[in-house]
């Protein structure tokens, strides 16, 4: 069998049977199953909310009330109790989330601005107002029912239409999280691994039998194939979750996503990993692991977030646009701004050509970097030193061409 | 043969290997001697392409060495390591399938080899749960694993007890009886002297001798005498041309300086009485590597 194969056998075979991956793997497939699940059975738990009302609503009252309601996002019943300051105790109780007297009003436990107990008190309000002023006007019974009911004309999109918004946000904050923690996790296995060899002096013995560059690579393949491996269990949780509740993937996310995401995540990881190598073999003691690292971490972290927030509108378009081009930011921004529409088809794919270039150039330097400082055992070797190092040229240690 | 050929190492300024050049035959076991410092890790560790030399070659019947002939090398390197949370088994296995043994030969050659050096703990043990004379062990078994026609072993005996030593002694004599070369380096000069047919001793990145055990520690000019009346040796104080080295139970040590001073000695020992020993014997090891770096500057030869 072919030397890199067997490297990477070996990490597959390592790591897979390790307790902490398989441990990490099971909370995170629990995670991924309730980040499904749990909102539906929280939302129809809590489908209906009671309004407490002081006296039977007119057929009127009732249907303006319930608009407003369905208008937030709220389900309501009607219940009646005897005197205003009951149908008030409901509400601070909790057991109501409003009150209505059609002499007093409406009453909220708390007005807050983004509260949908306040939002729906407003609405209501607003609409019983209109609706009254219309019947004082003198209008009759089906006059006002035409005006609650209007039959307003068709509104028609001239381009096919996508999915709910709600679900694309959704799914750009999963591809965003689930990027970061496979990214993060994998890429730390993969420096771990090399400082593993440097610090457990195995490096000598596996250096005297293979090249620098087959060990490379066989480590990194090996690792994220375990990656992939953990993000389709994780994929096929979410899945069944999804099923479970009696909805699918494709009823969530559009076409795109679903094969956008793992290629990106190929990409992120084959970006990330090659940085995380280089910076392992600088490094002989796991304690300096953290701090030799940072500098990686932090336009991890940097996509990331901005990714999770900076969609919501804190970055202007044309700026994510452009940060979505950048080799190391791209795999948490293109798959999360595809979801959402913010980038086209046509961008992604230009993304992951930059990314892919990008990559390959690091590999080249990041390799070099590799075979210069992995035997360099002790204290940690500088920046200064390794690219000084990989840039030299003449025979490399283990006898390869530089 | 392994060939060493006017290797030249420099690290920040220091000087590791000043022209280093010796040869190790194929088939006997050949000991690397030299204080701390004098560069037997670095000629080592340049056979396997681990230290980029600043000039000079290493040569393997002749010919440059490069990653296919090292397939055919093995090596325990100075500082051990192994996977901490692998099997010893899984260890070898693995070591061998990059050596391109067959999975099926390697696994029955990595239990022959738990076998013959016992051990502890067996095929499933953990490498981490090894104590240190066993994870020793299990090193000169990954150096092994493949058949190797060069074996190399930067002080394969440190941390050894006596036991382990003679397991793995007999292990070695055994590999080259089968005609491979097998180079290590070792501060036990003792052991070195009783099973290594061929030495050489390099002090400050240099060889300062070189040759057989046997040329090498064979010494006219040493003697020992005993006289029983006068075990003290006090008859020796009146003889021209020699040096009293030292006494032990067999006698007085002396070092003849010209070709009559035996027969002088000898002739004052029968006037003192009864002679009860008189003889060449030969040098210690550590005698001779004593004396060769001393003077570094003058390389030797042993026949």
């Amino acid at each position: 069998m072919d030397r890199i194969a067997l490297i990477a056998l070996r990490e597959i075979r390592q790591r897979t049977a390790s307790r902490g991956f398989r441990v990490a793997t099971a909370v995170t497939m629990v995670a991924a199953i309730a980040y499904v699940v749990l909102p539906h059975v929280l939302a129809s738990r809590n489908t209906v909310k009671t309004v407490a009302i002081t006296s039977p609503v007119t057929a009127i009252e009732r249907h303006t009330l319930t608009s407003a309601a369905t208008a937030v996002g709220l389900r309501i019943d009607f219940r009646t109790y005897r005197t205003l300051e009951a149908a008030k105790a409901a509400v601070t109780s909790g057991a109501a989330i409003a009150a209505y007297d059609q002499s007093q009003g409406f009453f909220v436990k708390r007005i807050a601005a983004q509260d949908q107990a306040t939002l729906f008190a407003q609405r209501a309000a607003q609409e019983l107002g209109s609706v009254l002023a219309l019947q004082a006007a003198g209008l009759n019974s089906s006059q006002l029912q035409l005006i609650t009911h209007p039959n307003a004309p068709p509104v028609v999109g001239l381009t096919p239409a996508g999915k709910a918004s709600s679900s694309n946000t959704k799914a750009a904050a999963i591809a965003a999280v689930l990027m970061y923690i496979l990214l993060s996790q994998y890429g730390a296995w993969v420096m771990l691994g090399i400082i593993e060899e440097k610090s457990s002096r195995v490096i000598e013995v596996l250096l005297s039998a293979v090249t620098p560059r087959e060990l490379l690579v066989g480590k990194v393949a090996g690792i994220g194939a375990v990656a992939v491996i953990h993000a389709t269990a994780l994929v096929a949780a979410m899945t069944a979750g999804l099923y479970a509740i009696g909805s699918s993937p494709s009823a969530n996310l559009s076409g795109g996503v679903l094969w956008l995401a793992p290629l990106w995540f190929i990409l992120g990881y084959a970006f990330y990993c090659t940085l995380f190598a280089a910076v392992g073999s600088t490094v002989s003691r796991t304690e300096d692991a953290q701090a030799a690292s940072f500098p990686v971490a932090l336009p991890m972290l940097a996509g990331y977030i901005i990714a999770l927030f900076g969609l919501g509108g804190s970055f202007p378009d044309p700026l994510l646009k452009a940060l979505a081009l950048v080799p190391g930011l791209s795999p948490f921004l293109v798959p999360a701004m595809y979801a959402v529409g913010k980038v086209s088809g046509a961008e992604a794919v230009a993304s992951g050509l930059i990314s892919v270039a990008a990559t390959y150039s690091l590999a080249l330097v990041a390799a070099r970097i590799y075979r210069a400082s992995i035997l360099r055992i002790g204290s940690r070797v500088s920046w200064q030193e390794a690219v000084s190092g990989a840039l030299r040229r003449g025979r490399t240690p283990n006898g390869r061409a530089a | 043969m392994l060939e060493f050929r006017q290797l030249v190492k420099t690290y920040a300024g220091k000087r590791a290997l000043d022209h280093m050049s010796f040869s190790v035959p194929a088939g006997e076991v050949f000991g690397f001697l030299g204080p701390n410092g004098a560069g037997k890790t670095t000629a080592m560790r340049s056979i396997f392409g681990l230290v980029e030399l600043d000039s000079g070659e290493v040569l393997y019947q002749e010919k440059g060495i490069g990653p296919t002939e090292r397939q055919r090398f093995g090596y325990m390197p100075e500082e051990r390591g192994l996977y901490p949370k692998m099997t010893v088994l899984d260890h070898l296995v693995y070591l061998a399938r990059l050596h391109d043994v067959s999975a099926a030969e390697s696994k029955k050659r990595a239990l022959a080899l738990i076998e013959k050096l016992e051990i502890s703990g067996g095929p499933g043990a953990k490498i981490e749960s090894l104590s240190l004379g066993n994870s020793q062990r299990a090193q000169v078994a990954a150096a092994l694993i493949h058949s190797p026609d060069v074996l190399v072993l930067d002080e394969p005996f440190s941390s050894l007890d006596p036991l382990s030593i003679d397991i793995v002694k007999e292990m070695l004599e055994d590999y080259a009886l089968q005609g491979a070369t097998v180079l290590f380096s070792s501060h036990q000069l003792e052991l070195v002297e009783d099973f290594c047919q061929s030495v050489a001793i390099a002090n400050l990145g240099r060889i300062v001798l070189s040759g057989r055990v046997d040329a090498l520690t064979e010494s006219e000019k040493l003697l020992v005498v005993s006289v029983k009346e006068d075990p003290a040796g006090a008859y020796l104080d009146g003889v021209d041309g020699i040096s009293r080295i030292g006494a032990d139970a067999g006698g007085q040590r002396i070092e003849v300086r010209d070709e009559n001073a035996a027969q002088r000695v000898l002739e004052a020992a029968m006037k003192a009485g009864t002679v009860m020993r008189f003889d060449h014997v030969r040098r210690s090891l550590v005698e001779v590597f004593r004396q060769a770096v001393a003077a570094p500057d003058t390389q030797q030869e042993g026949a």
